[in-house]
């Protein structure tokens, strides 16, 4: 298997480029696609934003210093975008993006490609009253299982802080299960 | 009570027992929230992504094909006359008409039209554009920056729930 460093390397030499690029779309399209996907909870909608960070990597990737890890930068680029594009729709619909997302959940049961059920529903609303960044911390530490050194250099943020930001979020997300009832039980 | 004659030489990160509590209290509730998300994805999408991406202009660096709008010989002269009509109207009203330049426009306008996200650029856009110079003119621009200055432009601008948060 090719390792970071050379996949680098290819990726900023012109004649190795197109090669490369595809090899990083095959490891990490499904990875960033369900990383977008809980941001932005429409298919239609990851796929434009998906599109948009690769087209952002690839435009990029010679000015990438080695600084971080490459799937570190790339999800920083992912979540960025992902961000950037909630944002403009509320600028668009003149709506907040807090109103962007509710909508969004609303929009679920209707969707072929949402196959969870009420209780799933509840979580994408609890989820949903978080603020931004313990929503973006709770779905990377609980669904990627991605680890506190890693968020923390993703999200530029301590490992203290992140710790308290998803204990938090567990506790803020328990209660809204359970005043929201749905079958949902702490027993 | 006698100090220990003897120490195991394990520690332990400071501050474990301390978080121990709230970590497991977590895990315990955490374990109850559904494990799937029910998203799901179409049929072949990941299969097709990698090629769709490929054609995609800003990486195949193909052009789009442009069709001119004069390959129609007689759109050719109804244009030239409209543009003849346009020249002669403008020349009988030099007299009136405003001079127009960049300082003509409101500076607020134009930070108006930045701010509402009109102009579509974001950091990695603007960082392609600039050379390696222009790099370090920003990096001594910054230099320039008082603490104080930048302490009361935090102060000012730095929202304290998003801190209480973390």
């Amino acid at each position: 298997m090719v390792t970071e460093n050379d996949l680098v390397t290819a990726l900023q030499n012109d004649k190795q480029k197109e090669a490369a690029f595809r090899d990083l779309m095959s490891q990490y399209k499904e990875r960033l696609y369900w990383h977008i996907r809980k941001i932005v909870l429409n298919h239609d909608d990851t796929d434009d934003v998906l599109q948009n960070t690769f087209i952002k990597i690839y435009k990029n990737i010679h000015s990438f210093k080695g600084d971080s890890k490459l799937y570190t930068w790339m999800y920083r680029i992912a979540t960025n975008e992902s961000i950037t594009f909630i944002n403009k729709r509320a600028k668009r619909k003149q709506i907040s993006s807090e109103e962007v997302k509710e909508r969004a959940i609303e929009n679920l049961t209707s969707d072929v490609y949402f196959e969870g059920k009420t209780i799933q529903i509840q979580l994408q609303k609890a989820i949903a009253t978080l603020p931004p960044k313990q929503q973006l911390v709770f779905n990377m530490k609980y669904f990627d299982e991605h680890t506190y050194d890693e968020l923390s250099e993703i999200l530029e943020t301590s490992v203290g802080g992140l710790k308290s930001s998803y204990h938090i979020a567990v506790k803020k997300i328990t209660e809204f299960l359970k005043t929201h009832e749905s079958g949902f039980t702490t027993t | 009570m006698d100090k220990q004659k003897y120490t195991s030489g394990f520690k332990i990160p400071k501050g474990y027992f301390e978080a121990f509590e709230e970590d497991l209290f977590t895990t315990i509730a955490s374990d109850k929230l559904p494990k799937e998300t029910g998203f799901a994805a179409p049929k072949g999408y990941f299969d097709s992504l990698e090629e769709t991406l490929m054609q995609h202009p800003d990486i195949s660096g193909k052009k789009t094909k442009v069709r001119s709008l004069f390959a129609n010989k007689n759109l050719r002269y109804v244009v030239a006359v409209a543009a003849s009509i346009v020249l002669i109207v403008l020349l009988f009203n030099q007299n009136k008409t405003v001079a127009f330049d960049i300082n003509s426009v409101d500076y607020l306008a134009i930070e108006n039209y930045i701010n509402e996200g009109e102009l579509d650029f974001d950091v990695y856009d603007v960082s392609s554009m600039l050379s390696e110079n222009d790099n370090s003119s920003l990096y001594y621009e910054t230099e320039t920056i008082s603490e104080e200055d930048m302490e009361s432009y935090l102060l000012e601008t730095v929202d304290e729930s998003i801190l209480l948060n973390e």
